[in-house]
Order: structure tokens, then sequence, then C-alpha cells
């Protein structure tokens, strides 16, 4: 088994447990002017996640799929990230994570080449599972902020 | 440059603040019997940080090399990780993982293609130990967060 999935597995739980930590009349609080609230951001990861998924499978798929790039300000304000529920948003993060890892882990190393284009421009599958691990990163780093803020 | 170092580069500073978060009192407790104590994965993870570079070193000189296993529960009784002292752990951790990514920043997607041998984990290219280091990360955040939850009570 390759090792590219190994990343993906932990954000979910690690993500529901910092969110525990912090009191719930702090999930509306934006750290930044251009930052998302607390609600916000686990609503836009779990939403990420389809969108993710969506762009991997279709790289397996079909022959080089080109993918519009997603404006995640207008989604978020478009499907009402600032009323959703954190704790439904993070079940959902967590169910959807699960599929995309399940997906991934059953890819043979030709899969893993296989390409498509986004808003970040041409790039593979594996390439592509690894920046989707920093966008985890960035933002359990975000919520971790509010353990000290 | 490569995508990993994207996830890399946050670890430190997720994994200070969880720490930051749980009383002193608490970081000498385990999760599990068989898991390192907050304070001993926070040990263990600025410790190999220089095993994990060392190996991608041996790489890079010599493509194929092999390396040796470390045994990490006989590593932290040898070097008392218990009786260290977190924050100046945290400090190095933070310290040797920017090392560990100006040295990745600066490799070809040739170099990133070395590889080495190691026991138990076969022969691995530089670029799929990126991914494993990033996934030990995550396994150690996760670690650390259980210890967040004994002391909020919520998930």
């Amino acid at each position: 088994m390759t090792p590219y999935a190994l990343s993906l597995r932990h954000t979910s739980a690690i993500l529901g447990r910092i969110v525990g930590a912090i009191p719930a009349e702090r999930h509306g609080e934006a750290l930044g002017e251009n930052r998302f609230t607390l609600v916000e951001m686990v609503a836009h990861i779990a939403d990420s996640e389809n969108v993710y998924f969506e762009r991997l499978r279709g790289a397996v798929e079909r022959d080089v799929p080109t993918f519009d790039r997603v404006d995640v300000i207008a989604r978020a304000r478009e499907g009402r990230f600032t009323e959703r529920d954190i704790r439904q948003e993070l079940n959902a993060f967590a169910k959807r994570s699960r599929a995309t890892v399940s997906f991934l882990e059953a890819l043979g190393p030709e899969a893993w080449a296989r390409e498509f284009v986004s808003g970040i421009g041409r790039t593979s599958v594996e390439r592509y599972v690894a920046f989707v691990s920093g966008h985890d990163l960035y933002h359990l780093d975000q919520a971790s902020e509010y353990l000290v803020r | 440059m490569n995508a990993y170092l994207l996830a890399l580069r946050h670890t430190p500073t997720i994994l200070e603040r969880i720490v930051d978060d749980i009383p002193a009192e608490r970081y000498g407790e385990r999760i599990a019997e068989d898991r390192f104590s907050l304070l001993e994965m926070v040990c263990h993870l600025a410790d190999f940080e220089d095993v994990y570079v060392e190996r991608m070193r041996a790489a890079l000189k010599t493509d194929g090399v092999e390396v040796a296993d470390v045994d990490e529960g006989q590593r932290a009784l040898d070097k008392k990780y218990d009786c260290r002292d977190p924050h100046k752990e945290l400090e190095v951790f933070a310290n040797r993982r920017r090392d560990t990514i100006t040295f990745l920043e600066e490799l070809t997607d040739e170099q990133l293609g070395r590889s080495f041998t190691k026991e138990g984990l076969g022969r691995v290219t530089i670029k799929e130990y990126l991914a494993i280091l990033s996934g030990h990360d995550l396994y150690h955040l996760d670690q650390a967060t259980w210890h967040l939850k004994a002391v909020h009570g919520k998930e």
C-alpha cells in the first residue's frame, strides 16, 4: 500500500477534539478580519471534502478532467455556513473523510499518478492528496489558535 | 515545492497550543498503557526529527542505502524522556522542524525520488517518506487531542 493517504486519516478526530475544548460561545468568533469563524471553518472543511473527493474520483475515472475553481467565500455565503450546527458539520466531515481515505487506500500505483486540472493547475492524485493534507493542517492550526486566544 | 511541506510546517505550533491547554500535572498521563505519556510523546517528536532527516540525508548520499531501525521505547528510556522539560522539547521540535523544511525545500524532484531501505518498511523514497512523516505527525496530534479531551471532557 502507498503511504499517501496516511496523513488524512486523523484530521477529523483531531478537529473534533479541539473544537470540543473551545466554549460554544466562541464558535461564531473570527480571529482575523478575513478569516472564517470556527463554525464557518468546520462547515468549509466538511464542504471541501466533497469537492476533493469528486476531483480525485474524476481523475481516476476520466482522462485528465478539468474542474472549475471553487470560490470558497461565495460557497460559504450561499451555503449559510454561519448558521450551521458545528457538531453536524464535524460528523459530516468525519464521514466524508473516511470515504475519501477508503477510496484512496484502494488505489493502485498507476491511479495515484493520474492527473487532472483544477484551480491549482495540472496535478496528480498523489500531489493533490498532499495539498489536501496541507489544507487540513492549515485549518487545524486555525482551530488550535482558539485554545490560546 | 513538495506539497507535504505545507502540512509539516504547522505541526509544532498546533502541538504547542494543545500542550499549553493541558495542566502540567497531567503531562505524565497516558491514554493507553502501551502509548507514550504526553511528555514522552513531545520528546519523541523532537528526538526523532533528527533521525528522520538523517535517513533522508543518507538516501541522498547513497540511493537505496540501508538505514538502522530505532527502538522508540528503548530510546525513550535511555534518553530519560520522562525527566525532560516539555516546553524546552517543544522548542527543540520547532527548531528542528524548521531545519527539516529548509533542507527539504531545496531538493529537486530527482532527489525526492531517491530512497533508503529500512527493516519493516522496505524501500522508501524521500517523497514517500514525507507522506509517512506527515501521517506520523497527525498520529501524534491525534494522541495529544485525547489528552485535551480528558481535560475538557467533550469531543
